[in-house]
């Protein structure tokens, strides 16, 4: 029982332990210098309320000179193409040219792909989509877009590599292109990743499981618009069935693309105002009803 | 045939090097495993694809067992064991630490087995369980900080000579708890937004923050401890009743689902939870019900990942393994029972090497001191830290070693250390991420 008492008085805290008991093991010493119990000197020794105080103390400068430490830190900038498994989890900037962008309203969510010229990364913020709205409103990302972004990587075997934006003020835009506007037959090789705006009318569907494929005309040529179901889900509206109808006249924000080494455009974020147009053909003029 | 045999020979080799691991005390297995696995991408082909989940999940289940020697016979806590450390001193003072190791290596075994048995029904319940809990996340973390919080008592022996001394000695370990989780917090906070640490360390980001927080203080402890170890008595039974097996799988149980399913939630913490709703009191039970939730809490956690289901698509991730491995890793639903038959012949095997290896501690023990094994871990882990992290990372583990002082030198809960994750993520799982680094400044 003696011993579990002693571990006691070394766990507990020891008030009231006067000259003629060790500080160390707190049994009774007398007049001696140093403990005859666990030989530990009665004069050279230093109060843990010492220790104590600087842990406290240390800890709170310590917190304050790190905080400072980080504001004048500089997020440093890392490319695709040099992520490695040891970046996972690392906080780093990414600078680029946006791909695509993708937005999920239900889900509050987005994803921007990002070209640096080394590779590509998947910026992503989950439940985040209103509030980068809010705050970035017109300059929020669009295809084409130069920005620099801070996010957390994650390099996972199931999404691949994604970096996650906590903050909108951790997304700025760099630069952005005017858009131009593009015949249809002047469109080539060249404009590939190129973001404008396109204007024609639909001339050939082909639907395919996940989709279609419209054929588009206007005076200088033709060109084929890949429309998928989910970009259509989102809009809502009466252009989901007037998009498909032969005659339309689609006035549109688009990339130029390639698939299967064949040329095709692809809508740029359909749901957002001013991005997609959707003019029904006009109606044949009826007869006038037989008097 | 060849594939059995390599995926058998990989567990063994994990279940080996977890065993050696785990005898140094205060390096964490995560630690080694996040090195591991750089190492195997950097060196093609020393581990076959297919042992990958094996031989780490094997290194996991060893520490789980392994772990209980120099948590009970030098008292070196890792983070999920701050409380379950207490009752095996007292066995260890009483001469009774070999005994106390294996009432802590049976509560793993025991642990081994109920994954083992209940992984079905796991697999089948728990995607529903995640559906209906995920959204309600941040508010079950609230409400276990709460409880946390509210849950530690005044201490102190009211000797004082004064009213205040005696208010002063009483409240001194409630507000030094309450002072380690808001520097914890505050800390988590600032880590989670940026750190110090360069991106070429990011896999080990957290590791400067986690050994500063738990390893370093508990080792400064034992070298200013002028305790020391009266001989240990080699027993072949142990104490315990029936009853004391149930009661401690149910605490045990429920300490270590909490842990393995909620994040930033220890074992340590997990048994507070479960402590007090089971409402039973003993040093059995604490030392047993604290093995089956550290199995639980490693190694259960890390099963969850493979818990891939039309409503849990990529599995329920949970634990630092799964963290680790899922850059390199698609868990596939059919490789479970492969998991639970690796996770059972890594914890019998660990068994039988923790009752040679704990008799073979005891032995060093009563030849060298266990400051000198404290004076050779400090160094290394300091070298490790500076090593994977660089003087940035050294900067970080001074300060978060700071703060895992104060609960040493106050006596309160270790486990309020754990605000460094429990904080960011409920915070953030909320929504208030944003609100946060914009009021830290560090958006």
């Amino acid at each position: 029982m003696d011993r579990i008492a002693d571990v006691i008085m070394i766990m507990a805290p020891t008030p009231n332990i006067d000259e003629t008991h060790c500080p160390g093991c707190g049994r009774f010493v007398g007049p001696y210098d140093t403990c005859p119990h666990c030989q530990s000197s009665l004069r050279h020794r230093i109060s843990l309320k010492v220790f104590r105080w600087i842990a406290v103390g240390g800890s709170i400068i310590g917190l304050i000179i790190l905080w400072i430490g980080l504001r004048i830190q500089e997020v440093p900038l890392l490319h695709a193409g040099q992520i490695d498994l040891q970046h996972n989890m690392a906080t780093a900037r990414f600078e680029g040219k946006v791909i695509s962008v993708s937005t999920d309203d239900k889900k509050n969510s987005f994803r921007i792909t990002l070209d640096d010229g080394t590779g590509l990364i998947v910026l992503m913020g989950h439940g985040k989509l209103s509030v980068f709205r809010k705050v970035l409103g017109d300059t929020f990302p669009r295809p084409g877009d130069t920005i620099s972004a801070v996010g957390n990587i994650s390099y996972s075997e199931n999404y691949g590599l994604t970096a996650f934006i906590a903050s909108p003020r951790r997304l700025t835009m760099l630069s952005r292109d005017e858009i131009i506007r593009k015949e249809l037959g002047r469109i080539t090789r060249e404009d590939i990743g190129l973001v404008g705006r396109f204007e024609g009318s639909v001339i050939e569907v082909t639907p395919f499981a996940k989709g279609m494929t419209l054929r588009i005309q206007d005076p200088s040529g033709q060109q084929q618009l890949t429309v998928f179901h989910s970009e259509l889900k989102r809009l809502e509206d009466a252009r989901i069935d007037q998009i498909s109808k032969i005659g339309t006249t689609l006035r549109f924000l688009g990339r130029v693309d390639v698939f299967r080494n064949d040329i095709q455009l692809r809508l740029v974020e359909p749901a957002d105002p001013g991005n997609l147009d959707v003019q029904p053909p006009a109606e044949p003029a009826s007869a006038p009803p037989a008097s | 045939m060849t594939g059995y045999l390599t995926i058998l020979a990989f567990c063994l080799a994990g279940t080996l090097s977890g065993a050696i691991i785990s005898l140094i005390p205060s390096l964490h297995i995560y630690n080694t495993a996040g090195i591991a696995l750089i190492l195997w991408t950097h060196i093609e082909g020393i581990i076959p694809y297919t042992a990958v989940a094996p031989f780490f999940l094997s290194l996991v289940v060893a520490y789980a067992f392994l772990n209980t020697i120099p948590m009970t016979l030098i008292g070196a806590p890792d983070e999920s064991a701050s409380v379950t450390i207490l009752p095996g001193i007292k066995y260890l003072t009483l001469g009774r630490g070999f005994e106390a190791t294996l009432a802590g290596g049976i509560g793993s075994l025991i642990g081994i087995l109920f994954l083992s048995v209940a992984m079905p029904l796991i697999y089948v319940a728990m995607p529903f369980i995640h559906k209906i809990l995920s959204p309600h996340m941040h508010a079950i973390l609230m409400a276990v900080i709460v409880y946390m919080l509210m849950s530690e008592w005044p201490k102190g022996e009211g000797l004082g000579r004064t009213t205040w001394e005696r208010f002063r000695q009483a409240w001194r370990n409630v507000f030094a708890g309450l002072v380690t989780f808001g520097l914890a917090g505050i800390l988590g906070l600032i880590v989670t937004s940026r750190t110090l640490v360069s991106p070429d360390a990011g896999f080990q980001n957290i590791m400067p923050v986690f050994i500063g927080l738990f390893a370093i203080p508990g080792a400064i402890e034992k070298l200013l401890s002028r305790e020391t170890i009266p001989p240990q008595h080699i027993s072949s039974s142990i104490e315990l009743t029936r009853g004391d097996i149930g009661w401690s799988t149910l605490q045990g149980v429920i300490a270590g689902g909490l842990a393995a399913y909620l994040p930033a939630v220890t074992a340590g913490i997990g048994g507070i939870l479960a402590g007090h709703a089971v409402a039973r009191r003993g040093d059995r039970l604490f030392i047993v019900s604290g093995g089956v939730a550290k199995v639980l809490y490693y190694v259960g956690a890390f099963l969850l990942l493979y818990c891939v289901t039309p409503l849990t698509p990529m599995g329920i991730g949970r634990g630092g393994l799964s963290i680790i491995l899922k850059p390199v890793l698609q868990p596939l639903p059919r490789e479970l029972p492969m998991m639970v038959g690796a996770i059972l012949l890594s914890g019998c095997i660990s068994f039988l090497l923790l009752i040679p290896s704990t008799r073979l501690t005891i032995r060093l023990l009563s030849r060298v001191h266990y400051h000198v094994l404290y004076w050779a871990t400090l160094p290394l882990l300091v070298v490790l830290v500076v090593f994977i992290t660089g003087w940035a990372g050294l900067a970080l583990m001074l300060i978060a070693s700071c703060i895992g002082m104060i609960p040493v030198f106050f006596h309160s809960r270790r486990s309020n250390c754990m605000a460094v994750l429990l904080v960011p993520i409920a915070l953030n799982m909320a929504g208030y991420g944003d609100t946060i680094l914009r009021l830290l400044g560090l958006d």
